[in-house]
């Protein structure tokens, strides 16, 4: 099998771009001016993206490049810009090596990038790594507040404890093939000795939970979203859980899809598990991000669906729904960054009134958080309503009730948030500032958000080609 | 004679060990070397695997995994300093500001 490193030009050009700023690191005083090399950096890697062929394999078949890769790196792309906007807006909350929190930024996406066209289990391993590394030391950047290194230690056990368990699983599944390769492990799959399927199976799966955080390790998600800064928050929420998902459906759909029956009945499990859990559990929060994450929980349920569904129409809900998922986070967490600038709070209490101080703010928060309640007239509800068709289409009626249930139940803790922005009148009536590019982002977002709800045709048209590529 | 799965029943007892370690034990210093002792299960098993399957693919795979942990750990180390220097203390119960 060739090289074919033309294949990676959009990493290798990302790659180029974080050294030039670890470099421009020592010499610039404004550290927001590293910020938007990244921007630039992203900008290019996305033109680089459009040019690169849509189909091969590099690196001896280490990685591999398909339309869903290709998909999913654009998100990645996206998540990465409205990220490194977000942590201009919060410089001045960052107290120390200001540049290297937009230079870990850009590994974490790099790592999430290589992750979309793993075809390894080496590859996969190691930008996982590459991912959570860094995302760790993003979680415990302000080291002067406690309950930021608090997260980012609870982050780092749990993460690394379900690193462990994705290894073992994974070196389970190496001695029932022989292989690490994904093509060869598929093809030796109904060789080997069953017991080691059966057991790799479960502990892969188990280790990938920690990324989609549900049931069972979705214990650090709560804390860890309450106590990082919030752009990592966001990163977390938007870029972590769509790799761990894109990982997950590569090595469920593609490698491991001809024993399904291995695995299915763990994934309905703690699909429906992780629905109840999530939406229930946020109810009673008192903090925006901690409701964030438990409402992140119920989304990972949803997605995971898509996975039981196992089947074409599955994977195409499960990627319209990550598509108005990241949408959804992004806008809502640009409306979390640039509120707490001025009131210092995340409390859902703070956002009393919201809608007169500023009317834009209060209706980006409210158009994210409807579109993750699944309003119809927004893309979370189309996305919603694709991920139950696929279900039902595949017999799995009992995990669509409760899906269909719990997206009601969800809408209480969601109205919660907007009925303080909109009905109750506040205290401080002085009016937010907004500047223009700050208002045309917001502007962008929304707009998106409300497209992908009154016109998904062409997007779920072209997400069904890509698709047939898991299979 | 040795068999694999000798190998893989030791690699099973350190994994266990390793496990309950990160969950039960008190002092963030131990939970880390627990942590490790579950990456070097692993690597028993890899190496295990890849010298009864006569596959070199393990034995890489083990040198990857020693690599990503070291680095792990690295961070996991920076983040007990900054959690000795700010609270004084390398106990997890007292990291328990956010459950409300």
């Amino acid at each position: 099998m060739p090289l074919n490193i033309h294949l990676l030009i959009p990493e290798l050009v990302l790659l180029s771009f974080i050294i030039l700023m670890v470099i421009l690191d020592f010499f610039v005083r404004d550290k927001r001016q590293i910020g938007v090399v990244g921007v630039v950096g992203t900008v290019v890697t996305g033109l680089a993206l459009i040019l690169v062929p849509k189909k091969g394999s590099a690196l001896m078949g280490l990685v591999i490049q398909d339309p869903a890769a290709v998909f999913f790196k654009f998100l990645f792309l996206i998540v990465a810009l409205s990220i490194l906007y977000m942590a201009i807006l919060y410089d001045e909350r960052i107290k120390h090596w200001k540049g290297e929190f937009y230079i870990l930024i850009l590994f974490a996406i790099l790592g999430m990038m290589f992750l979309a066209s793993a075809y390894d289990f080496i590859t996969l391993f190691v930008s996982l790594e590459l991912m959570a590394v860094s995302l760790y030391i993003l979680a415990t950047y302000m080291k002067d507040d406690t309950r930021s290194i608090e997260a980012g230690f609870k982050y780092l056990v749990t993460g690394a404890l379900a690193s462990g368990f994705l290894l073992y699983g994974i070196s389970f599944l190496y001695g029932y093939t022989g292989y690490t390769g994904f093509e060869e492990v598929a093809g030796a799959l109904g060789q080997g000795r069953g017991g080691f399927l059966t057991l790799g199976l479960f502990l892969v799966i188990l280790g990938l939970t920690f990324k989609l955080s549900s049931i069972p390790f979705y214990i650090w998600a709560p804390d860890v979203y309450e106590g990082s800064p919030t752009p990592v928050t966001a990163l977390i929420a938007a870029g972590s859980k769509t790799a761990g998902f894109v990982v997950a459906m590569r090595l469920l759909f593609t490698v491991l899809g001809p024993v399904k029956e291995e695995w299915i009945g763990l994934v309905v499990f703690l699909s429906g598990a992780t629905i109840l859990l999530g939406n229930l559990a946020a109810m009673p929060q008192k903090n925006i991000k901690r409701m964030l994450a438990y409402a992140g929980i119920g989304s990972a349920g949803y997605l995971l669906i898509g996975i039981a569904a196992a089947s074409i129409l599955g994977a195409e809900a499960m990627m319209f729904y990550l598509l108005t998922y990241i949408f959804a986070i992004i806008g809502s967490f640009l409306a979390i960054v640039i509120f707490s600038r001025v009131s210092g709070s995340d409390s859902i209490d703070a956002y009393i009134g919201l809608s007169r101080r500023s009317p834009l703010l209060a209706a980006t928060l409210f158009i994210g958080l409807l579109s993750l309640a699944g309003v119809p007239p927004l893309g979370g509800f189309i996305a919603k309503f694709y991920i139950f068709a696929a279900a039902v289409k595949e017999g799995l009626i009992g995990l669509a009730v409760v899906g269909v249930v719990m997206a009601i139940v969800s809408m209480y803790y969601f109205l919660l948030v907007v009925k303080r922005m909109y009905l109750i009148e506040p205290e401080v009536v002085e009016p937010i500032e907004l500047n223009l590019l700050t208002r045309a982002t917001l502007y962008g977002v929304n707009i998106v958000t409300i497209l992908l709800g009154i016109y998904p045709g062409p997007f779920t048209d072209w997400l069904m080609e890509v698709a047939k590529d898991f299979f | 004679m040795i068999t694999l799965y000798h190998y893989l029943v030791l690699s099973c007892i350190l994994f266990a060990i390793g496990v309950a370690g990160v969950l039960l034990r008190r002092n963030i210093l131990i939970v880390l070397m627990s942590l490790e002792l579950v990456f070097n299960s692993v690597n028993i098993s890899l190496a295990a695997f890849s010298h009864f399957l006569q596959s070199m693919a393990g034995k890489v795979f083990v040198v990857f995994t020693i690599t990503v942990a070291a680095a792990e750990v690295a961070v996991g180390l920076a983040i007990l300093v900054v959690i000795f220097r700010q609270k004084k203390t390398v106990y997890v119960e007292d990291l328990s500001e956010m459950r409300h």
